[in-house]
């Protein structure tokens, strides 16, 4: 167990400065809040409306959508880093072929939910 | 270098999942021509008849494929067969099952399929990843078909539970599977098992190994992991309920059965393994008993049922001996198949003949149909384990597996026997809510105005496949049993 010693001591340590820089600047701290100091942070811009309220799951569609895009680039970009190794497991022409059997079929899926209508907004 | 011809040597193993997969996504682009969706059942009744030949061909590999990542040995062979057959039956039920919107035939078509190749895929895993990948892959398929009824809310509600309840399974496998990892330091079966080879056990493979006992627990129904089997099964479709009580059971099976094989013969296991899954097994088998006689709904009831059967299924590991296990358990799954689905099929003519699934709704089914009848009879019977029929050749081969285990003085032979009285003593608990079953059928009158019920001509032939196989394991099981001892994993 002696190994794991500096870890709970470092462990102690973060706790130590983290609450202790709240703690500090809780108490000694100056404060003359206005109410553009207290509305949370939205990137600069008012507010608009609570952020409690339901949301179209149309959103939710969408962003499964995307995450589906978006790790198809994730694979395509390993492929393409993959492909100038020279520790290849496959050959070259097999691994085109892979790629555009992936492809393919993240094609089919792209047609089916468009002709879906999965894409429409309305 | 793997070359083109090298990779085309590999996928003629993989012909069944392929022609599946293929179909799975030719099925799901259909729907978007075909306008109506019923037509769309030849080519999933093609596709799965042609994936069951497919497997039936001896084509058979002990060579790993694919970097390691599967294995298409005769024991994934024997799954493959079991998948394709029962996803054929399903589709049958499927076809005359009256709540499916006929909107939505092409999608539950397309990802029945494509569970059905998640099935397959699961059986020749042999890297952790891949197991993970595949159990998902029948996993998020079965959260959807629970739930495509979906102006009902009872569907609804099913699929969400089972959705919930089976990712936090899977998070616990996953943390298993990493425990595996630490261990071994490899994801591959083979390579662990090597790693481990005359090792000492340790707490930490203690730990991996309950762990992803919790993730197949949760496949195949095994206590304390069941509590989404009677509200999943009751809201689901009928047919998606029969699928999941045979189909995603043997794949959980399937992949028990490879992983601890693979894996835990090295270990100095035994002690630990003999109680820990024995006394499951035994919790298993007696809370589905007990729960199930006090349900009337017969899709709970049968629900409960499947726990049970999983529970005496489970018992077959307890002796974790290569010559006995492996026959038992593949013969159980095969008789149960057949049984299960059979019953199945009587629920789905009824709750179409009277729009629910209750007991009551089968009062006098004798006078208005004496197949019906008759048939659940025997499916049930078969299922409490009654000489001549495929249920008790399965239940006989636990059985004896656990005496032999005694009898050979494997170490905790005593507690074998304990477990194989467990089962007896089980087995007369489950006589009981089956023939209540029996007496509403055959000694209740029919209410007024009770409609007879009309089988269709897919639900017939579904039946009577049923009803014949269900006899023909009984009855002449040895080359069930032949077939079956030459599919299991070789022993190691």
């Amino acid at each position: 167990m002696a190994e794991y010693l500096g870890v709970v001591i470092f462990l102690a340590l973060v706790g130590i400065v983290a609450g202790g820089g709240l703690l500090v600047s809780n108490l000694f701290g100056p404060r003359n809040p206005t109410p553009e100091k207290l509305i949370p942070y939205e990137c600069g811009v008012d507010p608009v409306g609570s952020a409690k309220e339901r949301h179209p799951v149309k959103f939710y569609l969408v962003a499964i959508l995307f995450l589906l895009f978006d790790i198809e680039f994730l694979f395509l970009v390993i492929l393409a880093i993959m492909f100038a190794s020279p520790q290849l497991p496959l050959t070259r022409g097999l691994l085109f072929f892979e790629l555009l059997a992936f492809l393919s079929i993240l094609g089919a899926g792209f047609f089916y939910i468009w002709r879906k209508g999965a894409l429409e907004w309305d | 270098m793997v070359g083109a011809s090298e990779l085309w040597q590999q996928m003629r193993y993989l012909m069944p999942e392929g022609l599946l997969l293929c179909a799975g996504l030719v099925i799901l682009l259909f729907d978007l021509v075909v306008k109506k969706g019923r037509s769309l059942y030849p080519l999933a009744m093609l596709a799965t008849a042609g994936a069951a030949a497919l497997a039936l061909l001896p084509l058979e590999s002990s060579e790993p494929l694919f970097f390691g990542m599967i294995q298409s040995d005769a024991f994934a062979r024997y799954f493959k067969v079991f998948s394709a057959l029962a996803g054929f039956l399903v589709v049958l039920m499927s076809m005359d099952y009256k709540p499916l919107p006929a909107r939505f035939v092409g999608e539950y078509l397309g990802i029945l399929v494509l569970a059905l190749a998640a099935i397959m895929l699961l059986a020749e895993s042999t890297n952790l990843l891949m197991i993970f990948l595949s159990l998902e892959f029948l996993s998020l398929s079965s959260y959807i078909l629970v739930g495509f009824l979906r102006n009902d809310k009872k569907s609804k509600e099913a699929s969400l539970k089972y959705f919930l309840f089976g990712a936090m399974c899977t998070a616990v496998m996953l943390y298993g599977f990493a425990l595996l990892y630490g261990a071994s330091g490899s994801l591959d079966l083979p390579a662990i098992k090597a790693a481990f080879a005359n090792r000492q056990n340790t707490p930490l493979t203690c730990l991996a190994m309950l762990f992803i006992l919790a993730g197949f627990g949760f496949k195949v129904a095994m206590v304390p992991f069941h509590a989404w089997v009677p509200d999943a099964y009751e809201g689901a479709p009928t047919p998606i309920t029969a699928f999941l009580s045979v189909g995603s059971k043997a794949g959980g099976f399937a992949v028990l059965l490879r992983v601890f094989f693979t894996v835990f013969p090295g270990l100095d296991y035994h002690p630990y393994w003999l109680a820990v899954v024995g006394v499951l097994a035994v919790f298993t088998m007696t809370v589905g008993n007990v729960i199930a006689c006090s349900q009337d709904n017969l899709k709970r009831l049968l629900g409960y049922s499947s726990i049970a059967q999983a529970g005496y299924v489970l018992l077959g590991f307890v002796v974790m001996d290569g010559r006995f296990t492996q026959p038992a358990v593949m013969i159980y799954l095969l008789a149960y198949l057949f049984m299960n689905l059979g019953a199945f099929v009587v629920v789905i003519v009824i709750a179409n003949t009277t729009g629910q699934e209750e007991i009551d709704d089968l009062a006098g089914l004798s006078e208005r149909s004496p197949l019906l009848a008759w048939s659940m009879f025997i499916f049930l019977l078969s299922l409490a384990g009654v000489p001549p029929l495929g249920g008790w050749i399965g239940k006989y081969y636990i059985f004896a597996t656990l005496v032999k285990g005694y009898l050979e003085g494997l170490s905790g032979g005593n507690l074998m026997l304990w477990f194989a009285v467990a089962l007896a003593v089980n087995s007369v608990i489950a006589a009981y809510y089956y023939f209540r079953i029996v007496k509403a059928m055959f000694f209740e009158h029919a209410r007024e105005r009770m409609a007879r019920p009309v089988v269709g001509g897919p639900l017939l032939t579904a039946l009577y496949v049923s009803l014949i196989l269900t006899f023909a394991v009984g009855l002449w099981p040895q080359p069930f049993l032949n077939w079956v001892s030459r599919m299991a994993l070789p022993l190691l």
